[in-house]
């Protein structure tokens, strides 16, 4: 009798075990495979990485602000779609995705976001040298027909969830 | 005896069964925190700690005890804004102006603003191209000035003064019949003028507005105050405008791009008939 008590107690300790789940196997939501299909335009880029990834800053989407802000003037004639996530200039954390377009290659709206970042980097290296880092490690990818550019609290992220749609 | 077996062997059972669920329960709690590793479960990290700070902060006795007027800062009316009071403008000013020009909320206007900038910067950099650079090759009828938050800590104050009308004084020689309004620097949060080691307090603030507002007054210029949504009853920025205290997310860079709308709108005026446009920064008006 005693030896059916264990056993059914051990049993019981099994059963609590299964139930429960390993750390790796928490609530977390896995960022390469909860997406099916790369996004297909400018707008949905944005919402998959400003849902996906950290931001310690308070960050706006911002229509129609990213060909300025990346330098392209409207003479130039880019008619790409595009897409701004930006934050207070407190930090330089910003998503931009442009759609390669005509003049506008990959290579081409590589070197303006390179630009871009150049110029953060001069800007934030007196004014808010902590930030740095972010800039340091910014992701310039290209995804299908669009060219992304992240800046945020945790650009590994970012690096690791472009890399499964390049 | 064999009773006596068996309440043993239950007890036992009983006892396994009980360790289990603590250790289950143990388990459940210690879930939480491999989740802070997740993108989004840092975010939140993050928020909590900077609430948890905010919530827990007491604004400094002076700060509360040396603000006079009563403010009825949760009834304020923004202003609409008119992209056409902003036709034939330029903005000069740090980040903060910079955050209007990113945000889109002053179409027309031309914006010379660099993250940082300091008004001694504006004429002179150390480069080919400062920024006063910028405003040759075309006509501006008004041109807004935004400087102050990154000089709070400067041990001589008058020199900031000095630089800004200098500058003032530059642009109204590039654009002869300019109306110049001086934005009053905005308050810090009560947090981040207490921890403050760089001058950046509100009582800095109150100090150099004092002093802008004397040089308007001055040279012929508009002095803009903050509008009432931008200050506590303790003199402070409200907790929420600002998430490190000074930077103005989009709603309080849209109150504020409303506010400039009217005052630009009502200096249309002015600028149209050059009412200040032969006032030097001596406060000489000139024919």
């Amino acid at each position: 009798m005693r030896k059916i008590a264990v056993l059914l107690s051990l049993l019981i300790v099994l059963g609590f075990a299964a139930c429960g789940k390993t750390p790796a196997q928490t609530d977390t939501p896995d960022m390469q495979t909860s997406v099916s299909a790369a996004p297909q335009s400018a707008d949905a880029w944005l919402d998959l990485l400003s849902a996906q990834l950290p931001f310690d800053d308070s960050m706006t989407a911002v229509p129609d602000r990213a060909a300025a802000l990346y330098g392209i003037l409207d003479e130039d004639g880019y008619t790409g779609s595009s897409a701004l996530y930006i934050s207070t200039m407190a930090t330089p954390e910003e998503i931009a995705v442009f759609e390669i377009d005509g003049a506008f290659s990959a290579e081409k709206l590589t070197e303006l976001a390179e630009a871009r970042l150049a110029r953060q980097k001069e800007s934030y290296a007196s004014y808010a040298p902590e930030q740095m880092p972010k800039l340091d490690s910014a992701v310039i990818r290209t995804c299908g027909n669009f060219v992304i550019v992240c800046v945020c609290a945790d650009n590994a992220a970012a690096e690791t969830l472009l890399a499964s749609y390049a | 005896m064999e009773n006596a077996k068996l309440r043993h062997g239950l007890a036992i059972a009983v006892l396994i069964v009980l360790t289990a669920a603590v250790l289950a329960a143990l388990a459940q709690t210690r879930r939480a925190f491999p989740a802070a590793e997740t993108p989004a479960a840092v975010s939140e990290t993050v928020t909590e700690t900077a609430d948890d700070v905010r919530e827990t902060y007491s604004a400094p006795a002076e700060a509360q005890t040396e603000w006079m007027p009563p403010i009825e800062y949760d009834e304020y009316t923004p202003s609409e804004i008119d992209a056409q009071s902003f036709r034939d403008t330029v903005v000069l000013g740090n980040s903060q102006a910079q955050a209007l020009q990113n945000f889109g909320l002053m179409q027309n206007a031309d914006f010379v603003t660099r993250i940082g900038l300091s008004i001694h910067k504006v004429l002179s950099d150390g480069t080919a191209t400062p920024p006063i650079a910028s405003l040759y090759g075309k006509q501006y009828r008004k041109a807004v000035f935004v400087f102050g938050e990154n000089e709070l800590g400067w041990p001589y104050p008058k020199n900031f003064i000095s630089h800004y009308k200098k500058v003032i004084d530059k642009v109204r020689e590039i654009n002869p019949g300019v109306a110049v309004y001086c934005q009053a620097i905005f308050p810090v949060s009560a947090e981040s003028s207490a921890k403050s080691t760089t001058g950046i307090t509100n009582e800095n603030v109150r100090k150099f507005n004092a002093m802008i507002e004397e040089m308007c007054g001055e040279i012929g210029a508009t002095f803009m105050p903050y509008a009432s949504a931008f200050v506590d009853p303790t003199g402070a920025l409200p907790q929420g405008a600002a998430f490190d205290g000074v930077h103005f997310g989009y709603d309080y860079c849209k109150i504020w791009a409303g506010d400039l709308s009217a005052y630009l709108a009502g200096g249309d005026d002015t600028a149209a008939s050059g009412a200040d446009t032969a006032t030097t920064s001596e406060g000489v008006t000139e024919p």
